[in-house]
């Protein structure tokens, strides 16, 4: 026999299968990471779109099935909220399905003849979803607001909602439902499991904005705006083993005077706020500062009403992406790179930078590679942000499968790269989260970068969301620097078990680009 | 008072505009021993306050 019920519960909670099963009925976020994580492992949510046989789902009227799973969530909420006393409205229910399934094969699960026992699991798996309905959000409902404030506040310290050991699984705020293709994902609105290498970090701020409620401007300053090759420069790497015949190490150093920055910057916000004033946010691409160049652009940032700085900060072993937001108390939200860059032959030409590197060996980037972190900021309700830096945005690495399945509402990618053209790389895996989960992505890039090219191109971002076509960002020629706005939309999601969020998905679209030009 | 502490006094503060009523019942959930100073001073004042809405928005402020 394969792999048990009990195993995966044993798994996620590093007790007895049966002292988990005692537990599960207490705290939502709990049932959900052990339902999902059988659910995940066995794959038997792919019945609810593709019954057994003449199973059929749901098991009961597809309206009346709804209404049941919310009522239970609804009391289990009022339980949890008044102090969790007795047992609970579903504690006696999910004892008595796990203990039945407990010694089951992962593969039986998905039988018809168990079918009414899979279909009870999906039923309590949908609603533990529903009673971390606006967890990790700033939520109006005055319904369950202990509960809640007891999840947010595990969540903000540990990194889940759950219980259960964060070094096996982690349950974290969802943002997004796909609409297409079939996965666990597909099975839940408010909430997902994580499991993997990857800490999370959750963070709730204000967004210190003005202007319209549901708008966000983002001033794009592509910096540098020359790139040399002379810029990059060969240097003795972290490691021994490495045939330096064939690989090298390499350093970005651009050669700019920390002045010509400054006041190009303060040229830069003063033109885009006489053009398109208040402006949320200034985003500088990866590698665009040395962090004392970050702490100066700040200072003057902020003295311009502009409360929030997301650039890419290089140091002499480090390249990270810099978020430093707040108007009273601003603190800062590091994101590493988690991959290194490799320049070989094809790029090293294509960017004509063969006087610095030779084209006959491949260049690692010479920076540290920390433990895999990922911070999400959730805003309000409609704005959960997550920044990334260039290569992190490709890998189909543990990353990935986080921002998919938390699925934040908009994900910034900082790169050194090319012209932001749509069919690049860049595009393409923007494109590919905006399909699933739905997350709108804006890739920047540094405009010298841009012209480096064998094609030299003023594409300087990127910009995708579910609605719309790509957006290539493109600089005019006598710009220095773009102002996108992007508009808020609410739109209606479905679980593959036929539950809506009533309209409640925050989506990210396009709105416009405003050029600010340099005189 | 560090980026985690900062969230959950959001979290509270989100809590108490939607249902001042449970203020008490709130605050307790948020307040731990272990706190910073700054985070300890910000639930004492919003606990000995007699106008939570208004303590509230103040501290709101002061996270902005």
């Amino acid at each position: 026999m394969g792999r048990t019920v009990a195993d995966v519960l044993e798994e996620i909670s590093g007790r007895t299968a049966k002292q988990v099963v005692r537990s599960l009925g207490k705290w939502p976020p709990d049932l959900f990471a052990a339902t999902a994580a059988v659910l995940q492992e066995s794959g038997a949510y792919r019945p609810l779109v593709s019954p057994p046989g003449a199973a059929v789902w749901p098991p009961s009227n597809p309206s009346v099935w709804c209404d049941e799973v919310q009522e239970l969530a609804r009391r289990w909420v009022a339980w949890c909220d008044d102090n969790a006393r007795g047992s609970g409205p579903i504690a006696k229910r999910v004892r008595t399905l796990f203990d039945l399934i407990l010694g089951w094969s992962l593969e039986d699960l998905s039988t018809e003849a168990n079918w009414s026992k899979l279909a009870e699991l999906l039923t309590l798996s949908a609603v533990a979803d529903e009673a971390c309905a606006g967890v990790g959000l700033d939520s109006s409902a005055a319904e369950g607001s202990t509960y809640r404030l007891m999840a947010n506040d595990r969540l903000a310290s540990s990194g889940t909602l759950s219980t259960l050991p964060v070094g096996r699984i982690r349950v974290l705020p969802k943002m997004r439902t796909p609409q297409s293709g079939i996965s666990i994902r597909s099975v839940s609105h408010h909430v997902c499991c994580i499991r993997g290498e990857v800490g999370v970090t959750w963070r709730r701020r204000d967004f210190p904005k003005r202007g319209e409620a549901d708008r966000l401007r983002m001033l794009l300053f592509p910096w540098p705006l020359q790139v040399a090759e002379t810029d990059f420069v060969p240097v003795e790497g972290p490691l021994k083993n490495l045939d330096t015949t064939k690989f090298g190490f390499f350093s970005f150093e651009p050669k700019y005077e920390s002045a010509q920055l400054y006041s190009t910057f303060e040229r830069v916000l003063r033109n885009a706020k006489n053009a398109a004033d208040p402006i949320d946010v200034v985003v500088l691409p990866e590698c665009a500062t040395t962090e004392a160049e970050f702490e100066e652009l700040w200072q003057r940032s902020s003295a311009a009403g502009v409360h929030m700085l997301l650039a890419g900060v290089r140091g002499p072993s480090s390249n990270e992406a810099r978020l430093r937001l707040g108007v009273t108390d601003p603190t800062s939200v590091l994101q590493h790179k988690h991959h290194r860059w490799c320049l070989e032959e094809s790029q090293i030409r294509n960017y004509d930078i063969g006087s610095s590197l030779s084209p006959s060996r491949r260049w690692w980037e010479s920076m540290n590679l920390p433990p895999r972190e990922l911070t999400f900021i959730a805003f309000n309700d409609w704005l959960t942000l997550c920044h990334l830096i260039c290569e992190d945005l490709a890998r189909i690495d543990p990353v990935a499968q986080v921002i998919r399945a938390v699925g934040p509402t908009l994900l910034v990618a900082l790169l050194l790269d090319g012209p932001q053209l749509g069919h690049r790389w860049s595009a393409r895996y923007a494109s590919v989260l905006a399909d699933d989960p739905g997350t709108s992505v804006l890739t920047v890039t540094a405009l010298g970068m841009a012209l480096r090219g064998s094609r030299p191109n003023r594409t300087i971002g990127f910009w995708r969301d579910a609605k719309n076509d790509g957006k290539p960002l493109v600089l005019a020629d006598d710009a220095e620097a773009a102002v996108l706005t992007v508009w808020a939309e609410r739109l209606e999601e479905f679980t593959a078990d036929g539950r809506t969020d009533h309209g409640l998905a925050g989506r990210i679209v396009y709105g416009g680009l405003m050029q600010v030009r340099g005189a | 008072m560090d980026e985690s502490e900062r969230s959950r006094l959001l979290y509270l503060l989100d809590a108490l505009r939607v249902a001042p009523q449970k203020s008490e019942k709130l605050i307790a959930v948020v307040a731990r021993e272990d706190a910073s100073e700054p985070f300890r001073k910000a639930i004492e004042d919003l606990r000995k306050s007699a106008d939570v809405a208004r303590a509230s928005a103040e501290l709101r402020e002061s996270l902005r």
